[in-house]
């Protein structure tokens, strides 16, 4: 036979197996963990009701009116019928009926659990995405470009673009601006033809300047290793207490204080990738490095950092309802899980159902995204699928 | 000395390539020693022929492979393409040479990414090439694909899917996308099975004559070399011990570690297996750094004391038979 004929005959064939895409695969593992599917289903149904409390709850004549204010009517039980004959039509609740009662200030419940579901929602998908996004990018440095190392003069000019914000916002605005101005030269400076020339030929008593330091790798997740010492809970506590109360602040400064956990993650993915053949391979087509990192290499590092990420989202709304729970959160007149709680421990004798139901929800809500959280690791993790 | 005289013909040639990897130790992670991988390897590779780099693990082969595609930075040396030398050059001044070497490596299964599907994985090459959009690249990919012998339905498949055998024909589909004039094989069929080894082997050979490709073939098997190559390099320890025509190296091998490696090789007619070739298994301590002398002296059965206070230097005992080795017999044209 001649070599092609062989090549030929054997190369042929067609793998046996049915063909299935990534997606009918997962799909078909995932029915089976009956906990993340119960998890996944409870998300929906969290996720469908916070998208359409959202939209009953908001405009000038909401269909749910959160804030609407019934003094006769308050601290009605779950599924009282309006009582005082005084109500205007528009103010009785939708369907005859209070379903989750009505708190201190005649308020409905219901719809105060309707809008505080997309503070929730968004509270937690919004912090876990920056977090994600500071992880990715944070982490896809320490392992791509870890074994670089920042030179002296780097360091310098980060100091003292760092000492003049500082200075600015301390109230030192002069010096402060003047330090910025100068470290912005010399940035400039340093990464024009010019600068890029001078430097080359520094005098022997500057080259000190072009000396390596530190590697980025080292900084990185040294600087993660210092962030994590804080507890992250009274880290929040404190900046919110300096920050204006407001959702988005929230959102910013859970998002800014979880990165920690994806960065290493990605870090820990990027360096075994950055290892491996089909790497190898596309650097040696020529690939540029953008593209080896965001085709190769970030898909491959993508499931742990989606898990963690799923589980991020239960703790960020965790952390929400905990601040807005001790008062630090979104302010009043809005509606959150956890300031509906806050506000029913006073009763929680007389009316139960206001730290209850908020409660129950929280609870619930978590749980799910722990349970699909767990459930996703385990499917994208080949050695755990073992265990079912 | 250089084992070869400055050639027309000659498409990539290495003079005297180094690589050292330190060793780090303790809490500030400082340098102990030295672990010289590569030192002083010379070659040269005529076009459209097959070079063969012989040893054992660890000798260094992979990463004379890795510095020829710069993958890895040399510490010394040049490797000098089509005249040019690449040794070094940064990722911008290497970019038209990338087209040129391609890679096929050892291991099928790392060596595809996993979230791509063969389609994917092959139009990577042929974007370099400067063929965009998804339909001008279908043609090309089918092209590729029957080149390797696989059915043009694999374009949308992903790589776990095929077998190893398949994977590696993909691999060396994805090499050939950029048109490369020289293939580095890297023990392309070492984690095949045997029946699969012959169609791989048989692929790249047929590829060879279609083509006219140059391969750097890298194995740790004899056989396979003996059958592919036009050259052999016989490598211990970093450094080249025998370079010469493959029919030279089977029929008059002149380094010890030449022929105990070859009475290594079991006798498919005789059907016997080989005798025991008495060499001592390596000294660990070693492996950091060579004792002065033969590299080879520790365990080169026919030892002298010359061996253990200078390292031969690769020699000419003929025109095109270079051996690194005291008891080498001399040029015979210098008598």
């Amino acid at each position: 036979m001649s070599p092609e004929t062989t090549s030929r005959a054997f190369g042929l064939e067609e793998p046996a197996a049915p063909k299935r895409t990534r997606f009918e695969e997962f799909w078909r593992l995932f029915r089976r963990n009956r906990m993340a599917l119960a998890g996944l289903v409870i998300f929906a149904f969290f996720f469908g009701s916070a998208v359409v409390g959202w939209v009953l709850t908001s405009g000038n004549r909401p269909l749910f009116d959160p804030a609407l204010v019934r003094l006769q009517e308050k601290l009605r039980p779950p599924l009282a019928t309006p009582q005082a004959t005084s109500l205007k039509p528009e103010e009785r609740p939708v369907g005859g009926r209070y379903l989750f009662g009505t708190d201190d200030l005649g308020r409905d419940v219901f719809a105060r659990m309707l809008q505080g579901a997309w503070v929730s929602l968004t509270v937690g998908f919004v912090a876990v995405g920056i977090s994600v996004a500071i992880g990715i990018f944070m982490g896809g440095l320490a392992g791509f470009y870890g074994d670089r190392r920042i030179r002296l003069e780097q360091l310098l000019v980060t100091a003292v673009l760092l000492a003049g914000a500082s200075l600015l916002t301390a109230g030192w605005r002069a010096s402060g601006a003047w330090m910025l101005v100068l470290g912005h030269a010399w940035l400039f400076w340093s990464i024009s033809p010019w600068g890029i020339r001078c430097r080359k030929s520094l005098p022997a008593g500057l080259r000190f300047l072009r000396k390596n330091t530190l590697m980025v790798d080292t900084l990185i997740m040294r600087f993660v290793d210092i962030m994590l010492c804080f507890p992250s809970f009274f880290l929040i506590l404190t900046v919110v207490a300096l920050l204006p109360a407001s959702i988005y602040n929230i959102m910013i400064v859970i998002g800014l204080t979880s990165w920690e956990g994806t960065a290493r993650f990605v870090r820990a993915e990027f360096l075994s990738l950055r290892e491996q053949d089909f790497v190898s391979a596309a650097k040696a087509l020529g690939v540029g490095n953008l593209r080896v990192i965001f085709r190769h290499m970030v898909p491959n590092a993508i499931a742990p950092v989606l898990v963690s990420a799923t589980l991020g989202v239960a703790s960020a709304i965790l952390t929400e309802a905990g601040l807005s729970f001790l008062g630090f959160g979104v302010p009043p007149p809005h509606a959150t899980w956890g300031n509906i709680l806050s506000d029913g421990k006073r009763f929680i004798f007389d009316a139960p159902w206001l730290t209850f139901i908020p409660g129950a929800a929280i609870l619930i809500v978590v749980l799910s995204f722990n349970l699909f959280g767990e459930g996703l690791r385990d499917i994208l993790n080949p050695r755990l699928r073992e265990r079912q | 000395m250089e084992p070869h005289k400055a050639e027309s013909m000659d498409l990539l040639r290495i003079e005297k390539l180094k690589k050292y990897f330190p060793v780090r130790r303790g809490f500030f992670q400082r340098t102990v020693g030295w672990v010289r991988a590569v030192e002083d390897v010379s070659l040269y590779l005529a076009r459209g022929k097959t070079l063969g780099l012989v040893g054992e693990s660890g000798c260094g082969k992979t990463t004379v492979a890795r510095m020829i595609l710069n993958l890895l930075p040399a510490d010394g040396g040049r490797i000098l393409y089509k005249g040019n030398d690449i040794c070094g050059l940064s990722d911008k001044d290497m970019k038209p040479f990338r087209k040129e070497i391609q890679i096929v490596f050892q291991d099928p299964y790392g060596s595809l990414n996993p979230r791509m599907t063969v389609g994917q994985t092959l139009s990577e090459g042929l974007r370099i090439t400067g063929i965009r959009g998804r339909t001008d690249r279908r043609e090309p990919i089918e092209r590729l694909l029957g080149l390797v012998g696989m059915a043009p339905t694999a374009i949308d498949r992903y790589p776990h899917e095929f077998s190893g055998g398949q994977r590696q024909r993909i691999g060396i589909a994805r090499a050939l996308s950029v048109e490369p004039a020289l293939v580095v094989c890297d023990e392309p069929v070492s984690a095949l099975d045997v029946s699969i080894q012959a169609q791989i082997i048989n692929l790249l050979k047929d590829l060879q004559d279609r083509l006219g490709l140059s391969y750097v073939f890298i194995s740790h098997d004899l056989n396979v070399v003996g059958y592919l190559c036009h050259q052999v390099a016989v490598m211990y320890r970093g450094q080249i011990m025998e370079y010469a025509p493959a029919e030279k190296v089977f029929e008059n091998p002149l380094h010890p570690y030449t022929r105990v490696l070859l009475a290594a090789l079991p006798d498919l007619e005789s059907g016997k297996a080989p005798p025991a070739t008495g060499l001592e298994s390596e000294r660990p301590e070693f492996a950091l750094t060579p004792p002065e002398g033969c590299r080879f002296r520790m365990r080169c059965p026919e030892k002298h004391d010359r061996c253990r206070l200078l390292n031969p230097e690769l020699t000419p005992v003929d025109d095109d038979h270079w051996v690194r080795c005291w008891q080498a017999p001399p040029h015979s044209t210098r008598i």
